[in-house]
């Protein structure tokens, strides 16, 4: 039977493009099993959130009953990261999830409010042979994509001439006029290199491969390990494949004094971006104490992985119902 | 006129930057990972039509442009100027022949017209989407040529130039697209 034409339903999600979707979930769940990582769920609705001042939550509350005047305000997941980051510190050995998660106000050609993220955990690995993992799940979804890495450095001072870790915001500025591109005021040097990274480094790094920037400027680190020899860059990485940013990945910060540290630094933006501050997670920083392997962890993004594999340039095709008709 | 942010940006909203009319072309929502989010804009100078890449700050607001759209009756034009009569208060107004070239082809004397304004400039004319034409010249069919051409130019009455099929010949009425200046069947 023909379906009856609907303005609400999703004209390009078809039972082929669920077909398409399964298969490539069961890969990557293939792909963890057959290689030892434990699959775990963890909570979706949390007590606490991340308080990245560039990404924004959805906020709801916990009534104990209807009407109740006890209400707590309770968040929506936007990555797994602290929860299983509270597993691999009890002791659970390298863990994979694929969940939903929730980032207010994205929505476009590839963002959606809700949206599937595969995060993996492994102890005793560092930033390098994550990436080397990475670029092997990617290999066994989308078949054989050539590979590039380079540190953010290198790719930055290739495609600009300019050093990120010795500039400022005046000269990125006028190199992005140099090049036709308005920009918005920067506020800061870290708004400037990413506006430059997205708007004139990303659509010229090659396509069909699977690029990998690392390396990242120390004010880039999130809760990424700062490099021992050289402190001015993190052991952060980012995986792009034609001109999407799949994958970010770190060399997990274990210093529970330096989370917390880091986690504050984001509210305090926050405060100053007129953005509502997010309860710090003490049950997060508490288990760090009792003390987190060495171990990376990579958070890669399932509905964008599958566009690539499909060759679509948006995730229209990967989710039944978008946002806007859900 | 009210100010809107980027999440109310789309397809053909109308704004005013640096004092001057534009329409959103384009309009995609960038945002990396771990970074600031923005709207990549293409915009079109609703005055110049000249397209222009913007980026705005997630949140950002500007000034709607208040376009007002019209009904006028086309009358005559003096070669440089054409000549609009409002159709409900019968105000004539004259809009130079460069702000409307590409329109300009298909006016016929009382043809109803839409005309937008920004404040008191004119920026664009709509004729109707179909209208009827007389042919005033075309090339007569050759026997036999039908094999290489499915059509033939023709010239309106206005001095417009468009294809048409074959068995199309001068003095015969014709419906067109004016959208796209295409040929649809011929008219009565």
């Amino acid at each position: 039977m023909v379906p009856f034409p609907n303005e609400k339903s999703n004209k390009s999600f078809t039972i082929q493009s669920a077909r398409f979707r399964a298969g490539i979930i069961r890969k990557i769940r293939d792909f963890f099993q057959t290689r030892g990582a434990l699959e775990v769920e963890t909570p979706i609705l949390s007590h606490a959130a991340s308080t990245d001042c560039h990404i924004d939550v959805f906020k709801t509350r916990f009534e104990p009953f209807p009407g109740s005047p006890l209400k707590e305000d309770v968040f929506l997941q936007t990555s797994p990261e602290f929860h299983m980051k509270r597993l691999l510190a009890e002791g659970f050995p390298d863990i994979f999830q694929i969940c939903k998660v929730f980032r207010n106000g994205e929505v476009g050609r590839i963002h959606n409010p809700e949206f599937t993220l595969l995060e993996w955990y492994r102890r005793d690995y560092d930033m390098y042979k994550m990436i080397e993992e990475t670029a092997e799940l990617c290999t066994c979804v989308l078949g054989n994509y050539r590979n590039q890495k380079k540190t953010y450095r290198d790719l930055f001072i290739e495609h600009t001439g300019i050093d990120p870790l010795k500039t400022n915001c005046a000269e990125i500025s006028l190199f992005c006029k140099s090049k036709g591109k308005t920009h918005p005021v920067f506020d800061t040097l870290t708004d400037a290199l990413q506006f430059t990274m997205s708007e004139i480094i990303e659509p010229l790094l090659p396509k069909d491969t699977l690029c990998f920037v690392y390396n990242f400027p120390a004010d880039q680190a999130v809760l990424a390990l700062l490099d021992k020899d050289d402190s001015s860059v993190a052991r952060r990485f980012e995986l792009y494949i034609n001109g999407m940013e799949i994958a970010n990945g770190f060399e997990e910060l274990t210093d529970p004094e330096e989370n917390l540290r880091r986690l504050r630094e984001q509210n305090l933006k926050r405060k100053a971006m007129g953005k509502p501050v997010i309860p710090e997670d003490n049950s997060f920083i508490e288990s760090l104490k009792a003390g987190l392997p060495l171990c990376s962890g990579t958070a890669l993004g399932v509905d964008r992985l599958i566009a690539i594999a499909s060759e679509s340039e948006s995730i229209d095709a990967t989710i039944s119902f978008r946002w806007e008709i859900s | 006129m009210g100010m809107v942010d980027t999440s109310q940006f789309r397809k053909k909203l109308k704004i005013i930057i640096d004092g001057q009319p534009w329409m959103i072309v384009e309009n995609e929502f960038v945002k990396p990972g771990k970074g600031q989010a923005f709207n990549r804009v293409k915009i079109k100078n609703l005055i110049t039509g000249r397209v222009l890449d913007r980026t705005f700050k997630s949140g950002e607001t500007v000034e709607e442009a208040e376009v007002i759209t019209t009904k006028m009756q086309y009358l005559y034009n003096d070669g440089t100027n054409y000549t609009f009569m409002n159709s409900e208060n019968y105000e004539q107004i004259e809009i130079p022949k460069d702000q409307i070239v590409d329109e300009s082809r298909w006016l016929l004397e009382n043809t109803e017209c839409e005309v937008s304004f920004w404040g008191d400039r004119v920026i664009s004319v709509t004729p109707p989407t179909f209208m009827d034409f007389v042919i005033t010249y075309t090339e007569p069919a050759v026997r036999g040529d039908t094999a290489t051409n499915v059509s033939k130019k023709a010239t309106l009455e206005t001095g417009a130039v468009v294809d048409v099929p074959l068995f199309i010949e001068t003095g015969m009425k014709i419906r067109i697209d004016t959208r796209t200046g295409e040929y649809l069947q011929r008219a009565t």
